[in-house]
């Protein structure tokens, strides 16, 4: 039960400066009321008004994009750290599979951003 | 952790060698998505015919996984990520030749800017649909079905851009990523259940079990459902007839059969282990009446329904929600005895005939088309014999194939499926084989009715459609090999049963 005991103590930390923050924020920050400021926040629409408005399409481009290369940089942890962890990680046998596996994957990948460099998703049209 | 032995280690490092057709496939893939772009210009335009270099390169690609596929090793291989055995083998076979099919489909409908994307993804579904077969392990098989959908969804956007289409691609797109949704959820619940995601494991988990395995039996409920909506089989067809009405025809055409074998072999390599492991459990009680009313209700309301369209790529959307309850029919007796005909061979044998008869229907509509618009109603195939008695007379054989009747390949695929189903000799597969009777009767008035309006009705103008060769070849290919398969089945029918046997 150690290791969840450390747990407990982060999480206590964790909701401890969330809370502190906001208190501390609202004793020591500077508070100028404008109606912008005053607004919900939703990032950056405006909260008021038909909702149903023209997103422009270059968004969602980045968006796809930033989340393709997110997910690849998550595909990378586990095998950054079981490749080389020795006992307990990958067996000695796998682990030239494991980086040709890896290989295959960034080398698709760099074909996609290729791809998608070649079409035009980079600029800011 | 424990150390992992030997033979898991080979099963990993092996693992590459047992899917070298596919490696050829995706390989192509890389190849066209890498050049493509580069022979088109920033605005999309292209050197004119570039599409005949992408379709050949295609062509190629497909041949020699056929050639590798012919003359690999027919070693069988239970272990691994991937299962090496006949079903594959057939698999691969049906999909290959049909992929051979689809690229000559697609051949005209597509501009010469966007051949090297559209020929790419037609590869990947294809080498999607070998992996869902060589699936062992439910995230090898999610993933092949993942590679199937993801290049579904450009493959309809891509051929043309107007709103019908993108109402279209859009609608399957929201709909697949649902069904995945829905059956990823199965397949988590099956998870929690067996505590692994290898099939055979699975399989050995459920036959130890000694309670009900409640887990499993709503995990393989939510799996069907997911699966269903992919076959179009009632009540997940609804979006089916939108689809193919909005897409073009080479769009239709892939849909009408490449996601309805996947489907099928996936729910052959789900139940098999599942219903097998368990017979006499509530599993096989549950498993088995869900799918006999699937199939029931499929039957009626596709052919119900088809009746009732005019449009002809409708009238075939419905058409093959009715296929996909004749082939349930042998889903759904395959699990019973060792009787002769088996469900599952006969299933096997009618998904490679319907495969045919579609593809051959679309190749033919495609190239009845007048100034690259696809042929919408019934109306405008009026009197297609006088203008071109070649078409007209491969799409009566069609028409005849898919009603079932003879001398086509599709009157011995429905009596091989009558047979299996009667064989069973249980009262509720005897009633399943009457249904399927009376479907069979109900279907062929709407096959009829378009071999009605192409011979019996005075064409409404002097078109005589486009004279591309690519559909032509595929609708002539098509047609031989139905009315060959009607004469000589034999060979078909002994492939499918070392399928079986393996």
């Amino acid at each position: 039960m150690d290791g969840l005991f450390a747990v407990l103590i982060y999480t206590g930390v964790l909701v401890g400066f969330v809370i502190t923050n906001l208190i501390l924020t609202h004793i020591i920050g500077p508070t100028k009321k404008t109606a912008v400021k005053q607004m919900p926040y939703e990032s950056g629409m405006d909260p008021v008004g038909d909702a149903r408005q023209p997103f422009d399409v270059k968004f969602y481009l980045v968006a796809i994009l930033f989340l393709i290369f997110d997910v690849e940089l998550l595909f990378m942890y586990p095998w950054a750290v079981a490749a080389y962890k020795g006992d307990g990680g990958v067996p000695a046998e796998l682990s030239s599979t494991v980086y040709g596996v890896m290989l295959v994957f960034f080398g698709t990948l760099a074909i996609a951003y290729i791809y998608a460099w070649r079409k035009g998703v980079f600029k800011w049209r | 952790m424990s150390q992992p032995d030997a033979a898991m280690i080979s099963s990993v490092t092996s693992a590459a060698g047992k899917v070298i057709p596919e490696l050829v496939l995706l390989g192509t893939v890389c190849i066209n998505f890498l050049v493509g772009p580069f022979l088109v210009t920033p605005s999309g335009r292209a050197l004119p015919g570039l599409r005949h270099r992408w379709g050949g390169i295609a062509i190629a690609a497909i041949c020699t996984a056929l050639y590798l596929w012919w003359t690999g090793s027919t070693e069988v291989v239970t272990t691994g990520p991937f299962r090496v055995d006949n079903i594959v083998w057939y698999v691969r076979g049906v999909m290959l030749i049909a992929a051979l099919l689809l690229v000559l489909v697609n051949w005209s409908q597509i501009e010469d800017g966007k051949a090297a994307e559209s020929h790419a993804c037609l590869l990947a579904i294809t080498a999607g649909v070998n992996l869902v077969a060589l699936a062992n392990d439910l995230t090898t098989l999610f993933l092949a079905l993942e590679l199937i959908s993801i290049p579904t969804y450009l493959f309809l956007f891509l051929p043309r851009k107007d709103a019908a289409t993108q109402e279209a691609g859009v609608k399957y797109f929201l709909l697949s990523v649902f069904s995945s949704a829905i059956m990823l959820y199965g397949f988590s619940l099956i998870y929690g259940m067996a505590g692994t995601t290898d099939l055979p494991a699975i399989q050995t988990a459920l036959a130890n079990s000694n309670q009900t395995p409640v887990l499993a039996i709503l995990g393989m409920v939510f799996v069907v459902a997911g699966l269903a909506f992919r076959l179009t089989a009632v009540p997940f067809h609804f979006y089916a007839p939108d689809v193919f009405q909005g897409s073009a025809a080479s769009g239709a055409a892939l849909l009408s059969f490449v996601p309805k074998l996947a489907g099928f072999i996936a729910l052959i390599r789900l139940l098999e282990p599942v219903v097998d492991a368990a017979p006499g459990l509530l599993l096989a009680d549950v498993m088995l009446p869900m799918l006999w009313w699937l199939s029931v209700i499929t039957m009626f309301v596709g052919n119900f329904l088809g009746i009732l369209q005019n449009d002809l790529r409708r009238m075939l959307a419905y058409s093959g929600v009715a296929h996909v309850g004749y082939m349930l029919v042998g889903l759904n007796v395959g699990h019973h005895t060792t009787s002769v005909p088996d469900g599952i061979e006969a299933l096997l044998f009618y998904l490679a005939v319907y495969g045919l008869m579609t593809i051959g229907a679309f190749a033919v509509l495609i190239a009845a088309e007048r100034d690259n618009k696809p042929l919408e109603t019934l109306d405008q195939l009026a009197g297609l014999h006088r203008v071109r008695p070649g078409l007209a007379l491969m799409l009566m054989v069609f028409m005849f194939s898919l009603a079932g009747m003879p001398p086509t390949a599709g009157f011995l695929a429905k009596l091989n499926l009558f047979f299996a189903a009667w064989a069973q000799g249980d009262v509720s597969n005897r009633w399943l084989a009457l249904f399927m009777v009376i479907n069979a009767a109900m279907g062929s008035w709407y096959y009829l009715r378009v071999v009605g309006a192409m011979y019996l009705r005075e064409p409404l103008d002097e078109h005589h459609g486009s004279h591309a060769p690519a559909p032509i070849i595929a609708s002539v290919a098509c047609t031989a090999m139905v009315i060959t398969l009607f004469f000589v089945p034999t060979w078909l029918w002994t492939m499918v049963q070392t399928v079986r046997s393996s």
